[in-house]
């Protein structure tokens, strides 16, 4: 009995050395992940990018410079946070009360193989209000997702089905095109509205 | 006046012991609809016993009950395969960032302005039908 206890112990702790082992190896590759991809590219959140427009044109962030804008990521096959979001910023603009050119709402897919120009456009014009609906190549939306330090990752569904765990958080970006601040899905519309104020000057 | 109180005590007995029935309506329901999906939304208050909502059906198109979900500023929705608990008593709510039905595969996109048919198909109470109003982003 003793034997099989003392067992059991050496073998939970060999778990734990191994455990520990794996955990410090992987934070050390994750950590050289992360510093040759800050080598890659030093470039500031936001910095400028071209994506396509839902004209199927390349729309280049600097045609925006002079006016602050807000960038959201989701995808049109989402039915929840993602209209909820962007209905929920073009509210705040209203209630801003300096009109729809205060500023621009972006909305960038991170599903742009279902996500094309025109599912886009019919999704964008469904808001009633102006908005800048941007999708792109694989590899552009990766490059735009790196900017802004998005995640999101493919989640199958039933069936051939599959929906897009990704970061909710919007980003206000000032007219000289530089961060200004973010607004995280928890918070309020009094704290939301004080940023959108001072973003809008 | 002793043997009523008995009997009094024992049906209250009885009634507690038979898990009684579960009684729900459905109220302030609503639809958001986008061009290629659509979100249910809609609050159930059960005044009986507990029940379980298993399902929806939309004629519209095909419904299902999903969750959504934030941590650490992610957004995560999942299919409610196992249903949504409606405890005795309890009011549960499907609201946006939360519980909600979501509607894919629209024959063709809804209108804002009309109503659609929604059922749901109860553990115990069975079916419920309902019209629910349709509505653009708002």
């Amino acid at each position: 009995m003793m034997r099989k206890i003392r067992l059991v112990l050496w073998s939970l702790v060999a778990i734990g050395i191994a455990f520990y082992g794996y955990a410090f190896i992987g934070a050390m590759i994750e950590e050289k992940k992360y510093s040759h991809a800050a080598e890659a590219q030093m470039s500031p959140l936001g910095a400028p990018f071209t994506l396509t427009g839902t004209d199927g044109k390349p729309f280049a962030s600097a045609r925006l410079t002079g006016k602050p804008f807000v960038i959201f990521f989701g995808f049109t096959h989402c039915p929840d946070v993602c209209p909820n979001t962007l209905a929920r910023l073009a509210r705040l603009r209203r209630d801003i009360g300096k009109g729809d050119g205060s500023f621009a709402i972006l909305f960038v897919s991170v599903d742009p193989a279902r996500d094309t120009p025109a599912e886009m456009a019919r999704y964008a014009a469904a808001f009633g209000t102006p908005l800048i609906a941007l999708t792109g190549s694989q590899n552009d939306i990766a490059g735009v997702k790196r900017l802004f330090g998005i995640y999101s990752a493919k989640v199958p569904q039933a069936g051939d089905d599959y929906t897009v765990d990704h970061t909710a958080t919007i980003f206000l970006i000032d007219g000289a095109g530089k961060f200004h601040a973010t607004i995280t899905p928890d918070e309020g519309d009094t704290a939301a509205l004080a940023k959108l104020r001072r973003l809008t000057g | 006046m002793k043997a009523a109180v008995a009997m009094l005590a024992a049906v209250v007995l009885a009634a507690c012991h038979a898990d009684p029935a579960p009684l729900i309506t459905v109220n302030d329901a609503r639809v958001i609809a986008l061009p290629n999906s659509a979100a249910a939304y809609f609050t159930l208050t059960n005044s009986g016993g507990r029940d379980r909502l298993l399902s929806i059906a939309a004629p519209v198109g095909k419904a299902s009950l999903h969750e959504t979900s934030m941590a650490g500023g992610i957004m995560r929705m999942r299919g409610l395969t196992g249903g949504i608990e409606v405890p005795a008593g309890a009011t549960v709510l499907l609201s946006p960032s939360g519980k909600h039905v979501m509607i894919e595969g629209l024959a063709r996109p809804l209108a804002a302005g009309t109503a659609i048919r929604l059922t749901l198909k109860f553990e115990r109470q069975g079916l419920v039908a309902l019209t629910a109003p349709v509505g653009g982003p708002r």
